[in-house]
């Protein structure tokens, strides 16, 4: 085996450990006694905020200042909403907007 | 004893999850084909997918394996990128306990996707809450595995461009924010989320932005408690 490979089996491991104790730390931290009331509370309204930011972690490297101004994204996002507001049904909502921003990347913008 | 139906069961996690398969499939695939261009092997890719399993910090360590990253280097920017999963596991830990002996697996088969299906799932009564949240971890991960593998072996075979189908996890984040936003009495919590993402998102740039905005949404959600929980009360009957 080249020695390269073994390397980067080394830097998989050390990722892959670093990650797992990320997602332990809650669990470990919460997981043992009853939980108090308030992160009981974060459990519940978390979501709410991560959602909103997870939208926006996508967006992050979208340039407004430059050609195409986040248009598609812009558009393709909003329809996915309205798309979801009407159907309630996810599959159809990010589906028809996928492969509207797949067409607009690939002609308009 | 068990009066819920195993294969509806089933296939209610597979559906609930269909839009995670594709985009890991594809989003996968693309972190195969990086891994067979940077020059490693279907074993770097499987490996990588099965035991880091997470899309942002597989796509950023292809390049840090070429370029020879030291170890520690490796292991704080891996902090760094994923630090948001801290957050995850706050609201889950009597969920994933159910699980019994595959606790642990839940608890690390937790990238954003699956959190994001899993904070707005509504069981049907006839569905076995328990298996469905296996079911739904154990497909997304398969997919992801299999996206990779296939893309490291296969990639440069097959000529398609798939460029801009990741839109649909950022189409399934706004989908669950909807459902959530029809679902919550109090949508400050919501606000919250976009004043601290959009603030932090200025201030230190795309980079740097998400471990700061979820640690001021966190305070900001203690700060207004009261504001949310009285919101909540007044308008909710089913509590």
């Amino acid at each position: 085996m080249k020695p390269d490979y073994l390397y980067a089996f080394l830097l998989i491991g050390i990722s892959a450990v670093v990650t797992i104790i990320i997602r332990a730390l809650p669990f470990a931290v919460f997981g043992q006694r009853k939980l108090p009331e308030t992160v009981e509370f974060l459990g519940k309204v978390l979501p709410g905020s991560i959602m909103v930011i997870l939208v926006i972690y996508c967006l992050r490297s979208v340039s407004l200042t430059t050609w195409p101004f986040g248009i598609p994204e812009f558009l393709c996002v909003i329809l996915c909403a309205v798309l979801q507001f009407r159907l309630r049904n996810s599959i159809p909502s990010i589906a028809l907007s996928t492969a509207l921003y797949m067409i607009l990347t690939r002609t308009i913008f | 004893m068990s009066v819920y139906h195993q294969k509806k069961t089933f296939f209610y996690a597979f559906r609930q999850v269909l839009p995670i398969i594709f985009s890991y499939l594809v989003v996968g695939f693309a972190f195969g084909i990086m891994m067979q261009e940077a020059g490693y092997t279907w074993l770097h890719a499987l490996l990588a997918s099965i035991f880091i399993y997470s899309g942002s910090l597989q796509i950023a360590l292809v390049p840090m394996i070429v370029a020879h990253t030291p170890l520690l280097v490796m292991a704080a920017s891996a902090f760094l990128i994923n630090s948001r999963y801290m957050f995850y596991g706050i609201g889950f830990t009597e969920r994933f306990k159910r699980q019994g002996k595959l606790y642990p697996y839940m608890i690390f088969a937790f990238p954003d996707e699956v959190y994001c299906v899993f904070c707005s799932t509504n069981y049907p009564p006839d569905v076995d809450p328990v298996r469905c949240d296996l079911w739904s971890a154990v497909l997304c991960h398969l997919s992801w595995i299999a996206g990779g593998v296939i893309g490291a072996a296969f990639g440069d075979m097959i000529p398609l461009d798939l460029s801009g189908i990741d839109f649909a996890a950022t189409g399934l984040f706004v989908c669950i924010f909807v459902n959530q936003w029809l679902e919550f009495k109090s949508h400050l919590p919501m606000y919250i989320g976009l004043f601290s993402g959009l603030l932090c998102l200025l201030l230190l740039g795309p980079d740097n932005f998400m471990l700061p905005a979820l640690s001021l949404s966190l305070v900001l959600l203690v700060i207004f408690k009261k504001r949310i929980e009285g919101k909540e009360a007044l308008e909710s009957h089913e509590a």
